[in-house]
């Protein structure tokens, strides 16, 4: 029998293939549910383990660039925006002040694009690739730097982000008969399973029964993450393909709105970004083409901190907060950015320098990397301890 | 282009209508080619989603690379 006869003869099980079997969309629902679980825990974990002293244990971030540094090198290790969030609003629902975990997420954008870079070696072989691929995969990179070197400092100066995350969450805390605070159903669901682990582990004594829990919590966010994000690639790659098949010659609003879709639904920026990095390498997309579509996917990722959020037991506001000024800030950071013409082509005219220079001398690829995501935070962190 | 100097304002006119009319059709046909090798590589997505997860094996060959590049130029000088 001919190949081309297999493929034909049952169209019913290619559609079930390409849509995915029910088994693996439960296993989506109880990997997304018990990330909503860990998040819970690390929260309850964290105030066990402090008590009401979180502050001073975070005290050597209440330095900004540290927080920044922080969240970069964390990510960049963890090579997961979704995780590194989720976990920082855990830690802000058990007690981590929210000043001190705004520059730790600013952080975490810039540690993600790590990953696409990464990507981009693997087209080290063919020059003009290379200076494509390189040139995609840093256009990330430099829009999150732009965008901290812009909102880092109103940060300092007057807390932007952090009144626009309080104005967001309030309406869902605010008393009102239907806030969040009289029926949350999320917080309901998940109780079970959060409960059960805390009775479990906290006996074992403060603090170590909290660090326990909250460790627990951070090995069960990276795991479900991990595998839901598996999974949704599997399973979303035929409505991904669909999507960008959609969106193009439609405008770069359109590249926006498709990147943050499809990011939401592979639930990970780094997919989408480095998925990017082919269609780039390969010449068929331009750099200015494909600008857009990693830029919806810095707001796509927020929902899973944002989904998190909402099962918290602790300061549960602020967990809330948190995790739209993470949304409130790529929102923003994309309204900006790419609104503004002369801001919009930076990022695209550094990415296509640097590409340029990297494919002739592969060195700088390697320095860039080393330098951008370890030494210059290391370098930081350094200053601010000993300020 | 000598010749030009001896076409009337309306010889001239037709032939700019003209030029700019192949010009449109020339760049609908670059632009046809381009978003047809848009959903080519579109339609290899499956492959690039493989692609596009982070193994160690594409630092490997990079460093792999870099390694092999500066003894070719240490051999070469």
């Amino acid at each position: 029998m001919a190949i081309s006869e297999i493929q034909t003869a049952d169209p019913g099980l290619l559609q079930q293939e390409r849509q995915g079997t029910w088994q693996q969309w439960i296993g989506v629902a109880v990997l997304v549910y018990l990330l909503i679980c860990a998040v819970g825990m690390i929260g309850s974990g964290f105030k066990g383990a402090t008590g009401d002293h979180a502050e001073q244990l975070f005290a050597f971030a209440v330095n900004p660039f540290a927080g920044l540094v922080v969240g970069t090198v964390a990510t960049a290790l963890i090579q997961s925006s979704s995780t590194v969030s989720s976990i920082i609003v855990g830690l802000v629902a058990g007690g981590l002040p929210v000043a001190v975990a705004v520059p730790m997420i600013m952080g975490a954008n810039i540690g993600t694009s790590i990953t696409n870079t990464l990507v981009s070696l693997g087209h080290v072989r063919e020059k003009k690739e290379f200076a494509r691929a390189f040139s995609a995969a840093t256009v990330h990179d430099f829009f999150n730097l732009l965008s901290v070197v812009i909102f880092l400092p109103l940060e300092i100066s007057f807390g932007l982000l952090e009144r626009i995350g309080k104005l967001l969450a309030q309406p869902f805390y605010g008393g009102s008969d239907a806030s969040m605070s009289s029926f949350n159903f999320v917080k309901a669901a998940t109780a079970p399973v959060v409960n059960t682990a805390k009775n479990l582990i906290l006996p074992l004594g403060d603090p170590l029964g909290g660090i326990v829990l909250a460790l627990f919590g951070i090995a069960l966010i990276f795991l479900s993450i991990t595998l839901v994000g598996r999974l949704l690639r599997m399973l979303m790659v035929g409505r991904a393909r669909d999507i960008m098949h959609t969106a193009i010659g439609k405008g770069p609003l359109s590249g926006i709105f498709s990147g943050t879709l499809v990011t939401t639904l592979v639930q990970s920026s780094s997919t989408t970004t480095s998925l990017m990095v082919p269609l780039a390498g390969s010449g068929a997309f331009s750099l200015k083409q494909i600008y857009p579509f990693t830029l919806g996917a810095n707001i796509g990722t927020c929902l899973t901190a944002v989904l998190a959020a909402t099962a918290v037991t602790g300061n549960a506001e602020a967990a809330l907060q948190i995790a739209f000024i993470h949304l409130s800030y790529n929102v923003l950071g994309v309204v900006l950015i790419y609104g503004v013409p002369f801001l919009r082509n930076l990022p695209v005219k550094a990415a296509e320098w640097l590409g340029t220079t990297a494919s002739e001398n592969k060195l700088v690829a390697l320095a860039y990397i080393l330098g951008v995501f370890f030494i210059a935070p290391g370098l930081c962190l350094g200053v601010s301890a000993m300020a | 282009m000598n010749e030009l100097k001896t076409l009337s304002n309306d010889n001239l006119r037709v032939l700019i209508s003209q030029t700019e009319d192949t010009l449109a059709e020339l760049r609908a046909e670059l632009d046809l080619r381009d978003a047809r090798a848009q959903e080519r590589e579109l339609d290899n997505l499956d492959q690039h989603m493989e692609s596009a997860a982070l193994n160690l094996k594409s630092i490997q060959d990079f460093l792999h690379y870099l390694i092999e590049e500066a003894r070719s130029s240490r051999h070469s000088s």
